[in-house]
């Protein structure tokens, strides 16, 4: 049985009862074997009765006086035999020897009894001063007497002085009768007096343990109500709140954790976001060089379509020019027809002339045909000049309109090219502002990452602090559970209970991080 | 117990020192060819601040002198994954997806050598996997359509940060963040979490067996992958470098590439600011001449 407050108090209440109770029985019957008339008392008195019956008393001078008688006897024994030595009677040098020995214990005796304070005045009276006086006589008048009276052999003067001897023995013997009547009396008395007070005793004793009894029932009691309860009270309120403080810090520490966790969630995706932003400034910067890029080129092309309806336009002169040579060339060549024409009515004329002459024009004859064929020839070259020359015009007049055409599409090329141009110059610009835009945006997401970051970190110590909190509630309810088994014995249930729960409520949420990599497989199925 | 101010009061309060900032900047540029802007000191340091926390570094000046005299190549590692940006999705700029099945990899069969045995793609920034594994999937759902003997194939990943590579690895993502084209892929590709990867999923290893993942810079010396690649994806990545390091990458790429073998640019990147070798078929979408 584990020991606890209350019981020590109720224990301590028994303890003082059989503790007092017993004092009492033992003080009774210890009182008893020692009281008056007890027998450890009567052993004493017989003891003390013992040693009076057989020892010769000092005060009561019967010894001396035996020595007395006997020497006295020896003293007129001599004197009736007349032929022994006076001086040489034992019994009368045994007297000479006792003497001082009893005289010395008598004499200390009456001494004592002066001093005594446990005897009435007049025992004492009667012992020391008649007693006494009569004693005293006694020995010196067997000092002073008779002793020398027998020692010299004096038997008249031995016999005087015995005969005042045992007068003055007689009387001391009537004195000490009369003493140990008193005596007696005074034994009984006492002896009342001393039954009497050994029941006040017992009485008063009793009375005593009583009192004791009460006052520490009544101290335990004041223990009980004054200490123990209100203990019990406060051990009660303890546990109750210590169980309350664990619940709470319980859940601060589930709150906190969780916390922790979407700090730290929201930090990595704030830190996520971060990237994506980064890498998207990173595309629209590129972007903006392309356009950039997609500009310079715009230009170019801008530049090379000028550039061809430069030429175009020389182009279309250069054909205005052939046109126009063609034309003279057509007028010299109709001349060419003409004159080919002339010619041949010429070598016609020729011809006529010449077959006038007979043979004598046979030869310009011949010659005049041949100017003829060759008017002939010419004016078919000179036809054919036309012709070709007409078509190469015609053709040109074609070239020119296709130039005119090709011009068009060039200038509307360049107004195109000239619009591209516009339209990417403005994509490169809006780029640029995108990049700004981004810029700040991701500036304002870099603070918020460092925010979240400082969050994070402060949110996991608060979870840290709140765990260490969580700790010290469980320790401080086992103490107000041991607290209160020291004082009613009674388990803390309600301690065991919230522990139970607390360690169930404790899901250690670990990142997959920090487990290794083995045993992957038992953690995924097919879907 | 008190919560403890110092974690609002961290270096990244400072302002970064000018010469930091460049001295960073070029470290970055030098291990990576990433080029970072002028005026990208917030980014800087909002990335950097919890590091710096980490290591328990007081100042920048303190950082940079640590980073850069301990020629820690680990922490440059750290620092290039804290810089570099890792923007991915399932799928993403799918019109590529998309040419990919109707044109491209019909194509590669038909003309690339050695397709028609093993057809070999490579993710050049798949950053944390999601474009190799849409490329794997693209080309298995190809596969399986197609009639007759079908080829073996490998998609090799590869990227700059060792962040993205883990993650690569690990092949857990998020469920609610696939974006498939075909919702019938989730349940054909992917495994479902429980517990702790509770809404997460996981790519089924009979992808995971063809998608090799390695850390690769592009700007290392050698690659190493074999130069006989029918098709490359390097999406989003140029628009990190500067011109000369693009030309010198895209010409690098062109090595790698067989004969009519395909290169697949952003919708952001541009081969049109240096000259190249490649035909250009429109929409990113680049063919080395057969």
């Amino acid at each position: 049985m584990k020991l606890n407050l209350k019981v020590l108090i109720r224990a301590n209440a028994a303890l003082a009862t059989v503790a007092l109770v017993g004092e009492l029985i033992a003080s009774t019957i210890l009182s008893r074997t020692t009281a008056i008339n007890s027998p450890a008392y009567e052993k004493i008195i017989a003891s003390k009765d013992l040693i009076a019956d057989i020892m010769p008393p000092p005060n009561y001078i019967i010894e001396l006086h035996y020595y007395v008688t006997r020497a006295m006897l020896d003293a007129s024994n001599v004197s009736s035999d007349n032929g022994k030595s006076r001086a040489g009677s034992a019994n009368i040098s045994r007297l000479s020897s006792a003497l001082p020995r009893l005289q010395q214990v008598y004499e200390e005796r009456i001494r004592y009894w002066v001093a005594n304070k446990n005897i009435t005045e007049e025992e004492r009276f009667l012992l020391t001063k008649d007693s006494n006086a009569l004693a005293s006589n006694y020995i010196d008048l067997v000092s002073s007497s008779l002793l020398p009276a027998l020692t010299s052999g004096n038997r008249q003067a031995a016999a005087a002085a015995f005969k005042e001897l045992d007068r003055l023995f007689y009387e001391h013997r009537d004195k000490v009768v009369k003493l140990i009547e008193i005596a007696n009396r005074e034994i009984i008395a006492s002896e009342q007096e001393a039954a009497a007070s050994a029941q006040r005793a017992n009485q008063i004793l009793l009375l005593i343990t009583l009192l004791l009894l009460a006052t520490a029932y009544a101290v335990l009691y004041l223990m009980q109500r004054d200490f123990a309860s209100p203990l019990d009270r406060i051990v009660s309120d303890l546990g109750k709140g210590s169980g309350r403080f664990l619940q709470v810090s319980n859940q601060i520490a589930d709150s906190s954790n969780q916390l922790a966790q979407g700090a730290s969630e929201q930090a990595s995706a704030i830190e996520e976001t971060s990237a994506s932003l980064e890498e998207m400034s990173s595309m629209i910067h590129s972007s903006a060089r392309n356009a950039d890029h997609a500009r310079t080129l715009a230009s170019e092309s801008q530049v090379s379509a000028s550039e061809g309806m430069a030429s175009m336009k020389e182009m279309t002169e250069a054909m205005a020019a052939i046109e126009r040579s063609s034309n003279e060339v057509v007028k010299i060549v109709k001349s060419i027809d003409e004159i080919a024409f002339q010619t041949n009515i010429l070598a016609l004329n020729a011809a006529v002339e010449a077959a006038r002459a007979g043979d004598a024009g046979a030869g310009f004859a011949v010659v005049a045909e041949e100017v003829r064929s060759l008017a002939q020839r010419s004016a078919a070259a000179a036809n054919e000049s036309e012709t070709k020359i007409e078509a190469s015009i015609k053709s040109s007049r074609q070239g020119s309109q296709c130039l005119t055409g090709v011009g068009e599409s060039f200038s509307r090329i360049g107004s195109k090219v000239q619009e591209t141009h516009n339209l990417v110059s403005e994509i490169a610009l809006a780029t640029k502002e995108q990049a700004q835009g981004i810029e700040q945006v991701t500036i304002a997401i870099q603070e918020m990452s460092k925010v979240a970051q400082s969050s994070a970190i402060n949110t996991e110590q608060i979870a840290s602090a709140a765990e260490e909190m969580r700790q010290q509630a469980s320790m401080q309810q086992q103490t107000a559970g041991a607290l209160r088994q020291v004082i009613d014995g009674s388990s803390n249930k309600q301690a065991s209970e919230l522990d139970g729960k607390d360690s169930s409520a404790k899901p250690e949420p670990s990142g997959p991080q920090d487990r290794p990599d083995s045993n992957l497989d038992e953690h995924f199925s097919n879907y | 117990m008190v919560v403890s101010s110092t974690a609002r009061q961290g270096p990244s309060e400072q302002p970064i020192s000018n010469s930091v900032y460049q001295g960073i900047c070029e470290l970055v540029h030098k291990h990576s060819s990433i080029k970072l802007g002028d005026n990208k000191q917030t980014m800087l340091t909002s990335r950097l601040k919890a590091r710096l926390l980490q290591l328990g570094l007081k100042s920048w000046d303190e950082y940079y002198r640590y980073i850069s005299q301990s020629q820690n190549n680990a922490e440059i590692h750290t620092l290039i994954d804290l810089v570099a940006i890792n923007h991915t999705q399932f799928f993403r700029e799918r019109q590529h997806f998309d040419r990919l099945s109707s044109e491209i990899l019909d194509q590669i069969l038909a003309e690339c050598p050695g397709a028609a045995s093993k057809l070999l793609a490579w993710s050049a920034a798949s950053s944390t996997g999601e474009e190799a594994y849409s490329l794997a999937i693209t080309i298995s759902e190809h596969l399986a359509k197609q009639a007759g003997p079908k080829p073996d194939w490998l998609v090799y990943a590869s990227d700059i940060s060792s962040k993205a590579i883990k993650v690569a690895t690990t092949a857990i993502y998020q469920e609610a963040s696939l974006n498939l084209p075909q919702p019938q892929f989730l349940q054909r590709y992917f495994k479902r979490g429980r517990d702790i990867y509770e809404s997460k999923c996981r790519v089924k290893p009979e992808i995971l067996d063809h998608v090799k993942i390695e850390r690769i810079n592009l700007f290392q010396e050698t690659y190493p992958l074999p130069a006989q690649l029918h098709l490359i994806f390097c999406r989003n990545v140029l628009i990190y470098f500067a011109q000369d390091s693009q030309s010198q990458l895209v010409s690098r790429l062109h090595r790698m590439l067989t004969p009519g073998g395909f290169l697949v640019i952003g919708h952001c990147d541009s081969l049109a600011c240096f000259k190249h070798d490649f035909q250009s078929l429109g929409g990113g979408v680049y063919r080395k001449s057969s």
